[in-house]
């Protein structure tokens, strides 16, 4: 088969072309008819960026819930961190803006001294 | 802008012959019409907005990533059935798949002699069983260049891969189509 030449290629897809345009069996053409009617009648209708993501949710609830809860999860523990930092940016502006020399106060005689 | 009349027109062209590259490539019925029917809504809905002279390219690559998506998912499927049922097998692909003598046309218009046309059904069925035969990037390269008639360079394009390997492909394919043919008794 080495001298596999154009005019036999030619007459294979000439052969196949007449099996894709073979009939198809009845309700097979009635439901791609039914499908493609569905199809034209979509394409009509205005798409949004929310009934696709809609769409989508219907399609695979399980993942979309999934997916919910692991955005709510990473949320929740976000939120606890950051309520759980102690206050040191406060701390650090009343430092800078108190009239006590920075030197003064990393000296521990004044850190330990009673408050005035 | 294309009308919905040109867009019924245009998938009313390529519904049939959707359908089969669908059969051939999961080989259920059922799925095949879930695929062509997803590439339909998907073509609409996204790309009805498009030029008409548009949507054989943009139509074949859904439909060729959609078969693709559902053979990735039905792999996968498989993969944990497999894995955790030991009576899982492959055998209904066996089972599920078409029987090509029951596509070929049924009226005896195509030919004006009785013989000739069942000959031709006889030939028709035998290319279309070849086909199924032939593996999968093959088969699509083949049903693009012949049944879609698009170039080398919008195959590579919808197969997303070389122009290269789109001639090689083609070539294996015609030349496995024509050696099966040739077994079975029917020479180019």
């Amino acid at each position: 088969m080495n001298e596999f030449d154009e005019a036999k290629q030619q007459h294979l897809a000439q052969l196949s072309r007449q099996v894709a345009d073979a009939p198809i069996p009845e309700d097979i053409r009635a439901r791609l008819i039914q499908a493609r009617q569905a199809a034209v009648a979509q394409a009509g209708l205005p798409h949004s960026r929310a009934s696709e993501v809609l769409a989508l949710v219907n399609t695979h609830p399980k993942i979309s819930m999934v997916s919910v809860l692991l955005v709510l999860l990473l949320s929740v523990t976000f939120v606890q961190q950051q309520q759980a930092k102690p206050m040191t940016r406060s701390i650090d502006l009343a430092l800078l803006s108190s009239d006590v020399a920075m030197d003064d106060l990393l000296d521990p005689t004044l850190l330990d001294a009673p408050p005035r | 802008m294309a009308s919905q009349q040109q867009l019924n027109d245009f998938l009313a062209s390529v519904e049939r012959r959707a359908w089969r590259q669908a059969q051939y490539a999961v080989r259920d019925h059922e799925h095949a019409l879930d695929i062509v029917q997803d590439a339909m809504l998907k073509l609409a809905t996204r790309y009805a907005d498009k030029p008409a002279s548009e949507w054989p390219m943009l139509f074949q690559t859904i439909l060729q990533n959609t078969i693709r998506d559902f053979l990735r998912r039905n792999k996968l499927r498989q993969f944990w059935v497999s894995l955790y049922s030991k009576f899982s097998s492959n055998s209904d692909d066996e089972t599920d798949a078409a029987d090509p003598l029951s596509y070929v046309p049924h009226n005896s218009e195509l030919n004006p002699s009785a013989e000739q046309a069942v000959l031709q059904q006889q030939n028709m069925a035998l290319i279309e069983e070849g086909l199924a035969l032939l593996p999968a990037r093959q088969r699509e390269a083949f049903l693009l260049r012949y049944w879609e008639e698009l170039d080398v360079q919008e195959t590579a394009q919808v197969m997303g891969c070389s122009v290269g390997s789109v001639k090689t492909h083609c070539s294996r394919a015609c030349h496995t189509l024509a050696d099966w043919l040739k077994q079975q008794g029917l020479t180019l």
